[in-house]
């Protein structure tokens, strides 16, 4: 009822929205106004603020798989807490978005023959460490007070720091995140007395709309975590007592990383990332992109602490890596938890065949706890791992193994659908993989070959990394048997290390200062059918980057893509029987973009990008985008982000993306297809002072779609042509 | 063909939703703009500020203008305005009017802005522009509504010689109904000046309701008294020309603007700056 009556309510004020709305850019008009020549003045502290926005959108594909805000974090908690390049091991070293492990792994050379660095910008000495590199990677970098100490007491293990020192630098963090769509579906109605609790009552949400995080971290440095995350889904019940927190997900770790011989040891939850992540890697990972090199190159970074939100893809239980030499690394595992899982109907009514155990139909990955059947998927399967590993680290070789045998309560019993044929049956699985990596000059080889069942998968490749160009050639080759429960390795299908063989090639050139050009081709087969792809099929991807800085504060950049790919279709027979077939289709898009910086306070940012489509004698489908986007530090401690952008498309098939400012943490690459108009406006308020540590945002967005009477699908129909979303955060640290 | 056919036609296609009066883009924003193929976000010194309110702040001074059309020639989309716009202390106030129609349909807009320029280093500036026009429909025996739209706009010169600049307007949504909104879009133009006297402009304008158009503009001025202009738009594809006339503080624009279907359509206007 009092849903109905928010409706109504929101009715009546759709007009004062509208100005709400319009308002979102007048900040920048009226503040300025009265604020006289408040611009002037050289206002922002932190002259390279890396931006996460775009430093992602470099790294991704639009259609990103796998749970993107473990990278979010990684690469804020990177920024907030950079490297010091006199400590960080190379695997650290080549998380920063411009260092390629070659990079990386000259760096480590570089300090070892060289002594410390004693400034950051003796970096460039190091080959591959140009000009540009520099710019993009000074903000993940620091060099930090304990260089003394370190240069004075050479050890063959990182330091144990003594428990004054971690009571002195130990760093806690508190978040708390409300989130909540303003325009709500028919999941989250009222229902009627007459229907309530009846047979015929239609679905409802079992919660509340809002989502809510809240995040609980104590660290020191980054050798020791402790940390716990919970959260509750839109439409998931937030409530206490029988067993439950209140949210519907809790994760929870303690960690030490890097102290002594303790390479890792995590209790809790974690996740492990070996060779390439064929056998073990966290299911997220960075595709093609228009960074078409340095991605590519995965660099495990062993067993890390989990406190995201991905409710399916973590091991629970405990793990360690020991360093037996400084260079014989071992590593266990252990891991049992719950996944959800829907099970297959147990026929108890025919006599003649006698009743089975339950089996598995098929695993749910979305963490969505909203409605009965979902909450009867929850926690449904048990899972039980062991695993490990042993890694030698030469200077210019790393060679490991690892695997892990897997058991699940039930066995699991895909259906027998010829795309199902061969998705993972049974109780028990059992991958191992060899991996080596090898520095030769500029040159890495690279490779990972991990065999589950005695069916074989690799990965293979080299990479250059000159000064004027990185290059990487990848060959990958997953059979269709296949079965790697817990990898995530590079494809077509970014993560699903099964059923696909490709050949990449990608190249970054710096032909001349101010200018990028990057791009790569890939090509790709699937030797199986899957999912509404009726044969084996084939497919190609190619991008095109060029970037041009006439000044420090202008960049422009024009970006094409266009695949290939075959896709299903019907073929009616002389007969009048149909057969599925193959068509190609063809996605293309053209992407042009300015960025301005009128100074370090205000940014202006313009998009224009269009979309085309076809498939075989269809019509082509063709879409547009325009956006302007305005970021402004209108004082020390406050940025308003603003954006407006027009879309129009004729159709899901020419749909496009755009990466947003978000709240930190959240990932924001909104998906837009139809025809309207998408706003939003975020507020960051970080004060210095006595506040210090604190970071406050909220966020305001609206899509609005022309001539559209209901928005989305399903239990989330919107009534109306619109759906808004409010977000806001604190976080605190101390 | 005979007046009252043609009157009953036009207030079939125009009138009966307000909206499909806008269909067709009303020849306004000075006869300059409109010989300019309407790429004119990014132009500086325009008292219409049509294009980009935030033009006004880069006035030198005191502007006020006067401008005429008459669609594809026909007298019943004949549209009349008057602008001014006045640099003060705190940035420049415009106001403007305009009358579009006739005697069955009326469409009148008054038109209040402020804009002005922020320094944002010691040698670049940010003009930002703000104006709120009250719209109102008169058709008599059914009546008349009016709604109120506002719009924005950014500009500035990025490199010396090439100006940048962004207008959304009528960001706040007005609709006479559910059916009859007004023209809501985001413009983009560059204004570049590969030689004293001459310009070239280019734009693009998303309305949310139509496909993306495409703008350009040419302006050379072969002597000081007369300036030529010419330009183009795509969806609708329009082609344009025009001449200026310029002595002392006062100018006059002539124009002529065609469209593929339906033809030319003239616009006059005298412009006066002190």
């Amino acid at each position: 009822m009092e849903e109905r009556m928010m409706g109504r309510a929101e009715g009546d004020t759709g007009r004062a929205w509208r100005w709400v709305l319009a308002s979102s850019a007048l900040p920048l008009v009226l503040a300025a106004a009265l604020l006289p020549a408040a611009l002037a003045q050289p206002v922002l502290p932190d002259t390279t603020d890396a931006d996460a926005e775009a430093v992602l959108e470099n790294l991704t594909d639009d259609e990103i798989s796998g749970d993107p805000t473990a990278l979010l974090e990684q690469l804020e908690d990177l920024r907030e807490d950079p490297l010091d390049v006199n400590l960080a091991p190379a695997a650290d070293l080549a998380l920063v978005p411009a260092f390629s492990p070659v990079v990386a792994e000259a760096i480590v050379r570089f300090r070892e023959a060289h002594g410390p660095f004693g400034s950051i910008p003796e970096l460039r000495a190091v080959e591959g460490v140009t000009e540009d590199v520099f710019v993009e990677a000074r903000p993940y970098l620091k060099i930090g007070p304990a260089l003394e100490r370190v240069a004075a007491v050479p050890s063959r293990y990182p330091r144990v720091p003594t428990l004054s020192e971690v009571r002195r630098d130990a760093r806690a963090e508190v978040l708390q995140r409300v989130t909540r769509r303003l325009d709500l579906g028919e999941g989250f109605a009222s229902l009627p007395d007459s229907l309530t609790g009846g047979p015929d009552a239609p679905t409802r949400y079992a919660g509340s709309p809002e989502r809510i995080y809240t995040r609980l971290r104590a660290s020191y440095r980054r050798n020791l975590s402790a940390n716990l995350t919970l959260e509750k889904d839109p439409g998931e019940r937030f409530a206490f007592g029988g067993g439950s927190v209140g949210y519907d997900f809790a994760s929870f770790h303690l960690a030490a990383l890097r102290v002594g011989r303790v390479e890792a040891l995590v209790v809790g939850d974690y996740v492990a990332e070996f060779g390439q992540g064929l056998a073990l890697w966290r299911a997220a990972g960075f595709g093609k992109g228009r960074e078409s090199v340095r991605p590519l190159v995965k660099r495990g970074r062993g067993l890390r602490p989990y406190g995201s939100t991905d409710e399916n893809q973590f091991f629970r239980g405990a793990a360690a890596t020991i360093a037996l030499t400084p260079a014989l690394y071992v590593t266990a595992l252990g891991s049992r938890r719950t996944l959800d899982a829907s099970f297959n109907d147990v026929d108890t009514t025919d006599v003649e065949i006698p009743v089975t155990d339950a089996t598995v139909a098929g695993l749910a990955a979305d963490g969505l706890h909203r409605t009965p059947s979902e909450i009867a998927k929850k926690d449904a399967l048990g899972e039980t791992l062991f695993g490990g590993g042993i890694e030698v680290r030469f200077e210019r070789a790393t060679l490991g193994a690892v695997g892990y045998s897997a058991r699940f309560d039930s066995p699991l019993a895909p259906g027998g659908q010829p795309y199902q044929r061969f998705s993972f049956a049974g109780d028990q699985a059992t991958v191992a993989s060899a991996y080596a990596s090898a520095f030769l000059g500029p040159f890495q080889l690279f490779g990972e070959a991990a065999s589950s069942g005695g069916v074989l998968a690799g990965i293979g490749g080299a990479e250059a990394s000159l000064n004027r160009l990185d290059a990487v050639v990848l060959a990958r080759h997953y059979p269709r048997d296949f079965v790697s429960l817990h990898g995530y390795a590079f494809g077509e299908r970014n993560g699903v290390t099964q059923n696909e063989t490709g050949l990449y090639l990608g190249l970054g050139l710096r032909p001349a200062q101010r200018w990028v050009v990057s791009g790569y081709f890939d090509q790709y087969r699937f030797p199986w059918v899957r999912f509404l792809v009726p044969r084996p099929a084939t497919g190609h991807e190619a991008l095109l980057y060029a970037e041009y800085q006439p000044r420090r504060w202008i960049t422009l950049y024009a970006q094409g893509r266009t695949e290939t790919r075959e896709a299903s279709a019907d073929f009616g027979q002389p007969t009048g029987a149909v057969l599925p077939g193959l068509v190609p289709e063809t996605r293309q898009s053209l992407r042009l973009q300015g960025e301005y910086e009128a100074n370090r306070a205000l940014r202006f940012r313009t998009r224009l990008e269009g979309s085309r489509y076809r498939k075989a004698a269809s019509p082509v489908q063709t879409g547009v985008l325009l956006f302007q986007d305005v970021r402004w530090q209108a004082a020390r401690a406050l940025r308003l982000d603003a954006r407006l952008t027009f879309f129009d498309t004729d159709g899901f098939a020419a749909r496009l993306y755009q990466f947003e400012s978000d709240l930190t943490g959240v990932f924001a690459n909104t998906l837009l297809f139809g025809r309207g108009t998408r706003a939003y406006a975020m507020v960051t308020f970080r004060p210095d002072g006595r506040f210090e540590g604190l970071d406050l945002r909220a966020k305001l967005a609206e899509t609005r779609f022309e001539g559209r009477r209901t928005v989305g699908s399903g239990l989330n129909e919107v009534a109306g042509p619109r759906v808004r979303d409010l977000s806001l955060q604190l976080r605190y640290r101390f | 063909m005979p007046t009252a056919l043609l009157r009953t036609l036009l207030l079939c296609a125009l009138a009966a939703p307000v909206a499909r009066a806008q269909l067709v883009p009303l020849a306004e924003g000075g006869a300059r703009a409109l010989a300019l193929g309407r790429a004119t976000t990014a132009l500086e010194g325009d008292v219409w500020g049509h294009h980009n309110p935030a033009s006004w702040a880069t006035l030198p001074g005191r502007a006020a203008s006067a401008f005429a059309s008459q669609a594809f020639g026909l007298g019943e989309l004949r549209l009349g305005a008057v602008a001014v716009a006045e640099p003060t202390r705190f940035g420049t106030v415009a106001a403007s009017a305009r009358s579009y129609g006739f005697e069955d349909f009326r469409e009148t807009r008054f038109g209040l802005g402020f804009a002005r320029a922020f320094a944002v280093s010691a040698s670049r500036r940010v003009h930002a522009g703000l104006r709120l026009g009250y719209t109102s429909v008169s058709i008599p025996g059914f009546g008349s509504a009016g709604v109120l739209g506002l719009s924005l706009g950014v500009m500035t010169e990025v490199l010396p010689g090439l100006g940048f600049g962004f207008h959304a307007y009528n960001l706040n949504r007005p609709a006479f109904s559910e059916f009859d909104p007004l023209r809501r879009g985001l413009e983009v133009g560059f204004a570049y000046r590969p030689a004293e006297r001459a310009l070239v402009l280019l734009g693009i304008d998303k309305e949310v309701e139509f496909p993306l158009s495409f703008r350009g503009g040419l302006e050379v001025q072969p002597v000081d008294v007369l300036v030529l202009r010419t330009g183009f738009t795509t969806e609708p594809v329009r082609f344009s020309a025009g001449v200026g006339v310029q002595t002392g503080l006062l100018r006059a624009d002539v124009s002529a603007e065609r469209h593929e279907w339906i033809g030319w359509t003239p616009a006059f206007g005298v412009s006066v700056q002190f």
